[in-house]
């Protein structure tokens, strides 16, 4: 629940500052997108596998989304559509994610 | 530990969120960017366009000034050439070369500020090229001998037409308010706007019912500036035969 109340947060905030982002950084910010909303179901998994860690949590955050981001720079600067790497890699992991956490719900409910 | 990981989870989710948000925002902005990219090119290229034409018009007038020196100089030297220069003067007069002075009347013309916001047609609410080019007309047709619109001095080639939000005239972009001078006897040029069927109906009925502001002023000494533009014509022919 909270963290539902922390994303509408989020996007009422950003859409009150609405921040200026340069044309050539829309794909990075695609891709933080992408990274967050990874994140934030991985996370979600973990704690229901009671094997959530805080340091785990956030240095993962940090280094996936400098990686994509190096990812998508370096595609960049070679001319070669190498952040669909990363778009595809976030996306495998999202949707295994959400399959955990679905299966997970499930089997709770079915053990009790 | 429980809590921990919601607070955890929360902080990513509103980060999320405000990416969420940016990135549609960026997207919305990125649409109508791309439609400005193309229309700044064509605005930075009229700009660019009209200040060379500025600079040119600048340039004719010194050399047209030059050149009358030079007149002035050869009638005083001989002459025969000072009767073709007369005769050249009162050609540019013609033409609307040179500056008039005079008595005659200002009429001015704008847009209506506010029209209604539930008519659908804003087009009835603004001045067009052919309001004006009614109003220029019975000018002429009452005897003016020199008019210009928003200092604009009309000659035998000037077009006055409709350019999107603004009025072409000598392919220069004029907006509302639109100030028209003409020079002649004030009497005739008012009666000949009274006179001619389109300009009355112009100026009396549907100026009126549009909230058209217009404005006919008698002026006892009006001072229109001649033509600065060029003068080549390229296109058109003279046809044989005609006149």
């Amino acid at each position: 629940m909270l963290p539902l109340i922390g994303l509408i947060l989020g996007i009422i905030l950003g859409l009150i500052l609405n921040i200026p982002v340069p044309i050539n950084w829309s794909k990075y910010l695609g891709i933080a997108v992408l990274a967050a909303l990874d994140s934030a179901i991985g996370g979600l998994r973990a704690s229901l596998e009671m094997k959530f860690n805080e340091k785990l949590f956030f240095t993962g955050i940090f280094s996936n989304t400098l990686m994509a981001a190096f990812i998508v720079y370096m595609g960049d600067k070679l001319g070669v559509d190498l952040y669909l790497a990363a778009v595809v890699a976030f996306g495998v992991r999202l949707f295994q994610n959400l399959a955990l956490v679905r299966r997970h719900y499930f089997q709770k409910r079915h053990w009790e | 530990m429980k809590r921990n990981w919601h607070l955890s989870i929360t902080l990513v989710c509103i980060v999320l969120g405000i990416l969420l948000a940016t990135s549609f925002n960026t997207q919305q902005r990125n649409r109508e960017a791309l439609n400005t990219l193309r229309k700044q090119d064509l605005i930075k290229t009229v700009r660019e366009l009209e200040k060379s034409k500025a600079k040119l018009e600048i340039e004719i007038k010194d050399q047209r000034a030059q050149i009358a020196r030079y007149e002035e100089l050869a009638a005083k030297n001989q002459g025969i050439l000072s009767t073709y220069t007369k005769e050249l003067d009162k050609v540019k007069m013609a033409a609307g070369l040179v500056q008039e002075k005079g008595p005659g009347i200002i009429v001015t013309l704008a847009d209506n500020p506010q029209y209604p916001k539930d008519d659908p047609n804003p087009n009835n609410y603004i001045i067009h090229d052919y309001d004006i080019r009614i109003v220029v007309n019975s000018l002429w047709g009452g005897g003016a001998k020199a008019i210009s619109v928003n200092d604009q001095r009309l000659i035998s080639t000037s077009a006055i037409r409709c350019a999107g939000t603004f009025i072409l005239i000598n392919s220069t972009r004029l907006s509302s308010p639109y100030t028209i001078k003409a020079i002649g006897d004030p009497e005739k040029l008012e009666n000949a706007l009274n006179e001619d069927i389109n300009s009355r109906r112009f100026m009396n009925e549907i100026a009126n019912f549009y909230g058209l502001k217009k404005s006919v002023t008698r002026s006892p000494s009006l001072v229109i500036k001649g033509y600065n533009g060029g003068l080549l014509v390229d296109k058109a022919k003279v046809v044989e035969g005609g006149d």
